[in-house]
């Protein structure tokens, strides 16, 4: 089955901008080959989130994978395919190389790793939040775009957690052959699911 | 530093980055930081900054990777300090 992963960043989180600029951050997070790529882009915070969103997204997959591994930065290293901002790169993972594409827009940035699919076929979306529960929230959306994208009754769709962390998508309470995933920081919130037109009718 | 004093600082670094104090009410030693205290990962490399500023240490990878309850944290950080 095609797996997915996503991550998203507030740009406009205050934290956000302050983190990347503490001395020792950086080299916590990243390979020496990313650190030069980041010297050599113009907005260094907003591409270090880059970096960072692409190795979060790729280890949400490496989760779903049969030897799940913590999250260790370092351990995933991201080669964007240009300056920043890039449209798509490769994450080099202990599990394979993942690709990943990106979103960015000036107050987020959202990356989609994907294994075994193409980016054609993964729906994403970004939404905001306001003050709602965010992950709630986040979950309804994500719910609402499968049930628009696969013209079920919402009321069917439902999410059920493997490991208290991953989620899966249920038709009926029956786990569907779809993956998602869910991201939510600041004032955003966004998902990504496998949106496969052959299989658009699900009852 | 006894294991009381190192739990004491390690909570009051917590503290500054969790973003709903209702997940307090129901901490232990055993509560994860990703998930139950809900902070996220990026601001867990700001909490590696500050413990090794507080106590004067290095965490290396291999020490964060093993750091995902409370007690996680107070226990590598209390062995570091022994070993120095």
């Amino acid at each position: 089955m095609a797996l997915v992963g996503n991550d998203l960043v507030s740009l406009q989180d205050p934290a956000n901008q302050r983190s990347p600029l503490r001395t020792g951050y950086i080299e916590k997070c990243c390979t020496e080959k990313e650190q030069q790529w980041l010297l050599e882009q113009e907005d260094k915070i907003a591409a270090f989130w880059q970096l960072w969103s692409g190795k979060e997204s790729a280890y949400k997959i490496g989760m779903k994978m049969d030897e799940p591994y913590h999250f260790q930065p370092r351990l995933l290293e991201v080669d964007p395919m240009g300056h920043f901002p890039a449209e798509k790169g490769m994450v080099a993972t202990p599990f394979g190389k993942v690709p990943v594409w990106w979103m960015v827009d000036p107050t987020f940035i959202h990356a989609i790793a994907g294994v075994d699919v193409a980016r054609d076929v993964l729906q994403p979306a970004v939404f905001p939040l306001g003050n709602e529960d965010e992950s709630a929230l986040t979950h309804e959306r994500l719910l609402n775009g499968v049930a628009r994208f696969y013209k079920v009754p919402r009321r069917e769709l439902s999410l059920h957690w493997i490991d208290q962390k991953i989620p899966q998508l249920c038709y009926k309470s029956l786990p569907m052959q779809l993956d998602c995933s869910m991201s939510h920081d600041g004032p955003w919130g966004a998902f990504v699911f496998t949106a496969y037109a052959q299989v658009k009718t699900l009852s | 530093m006894d294991r009381s004093e190192v739990n004491e600082k390690v909570l009051s670094i917590l503290k500054k980055y969790t973003r709903k104090d209702d997940v307090w009410e129901t901490a232990s030693g055993d509560s994860k930081i990703l998930e139950d205290l809900q902070i996220n990962s990026a601001r867990l490399v700001d909490i590696m900054l500050d413990l090794e500023d507080e106590f004067d240490i290095e965490i290396d990878d291999e020490t964060m990777d093993s750091i995902m309850t409370i007690d996680n944290a107070v226990d590598a950080i209390h062995a570091k300090m022994k070993n120095q």
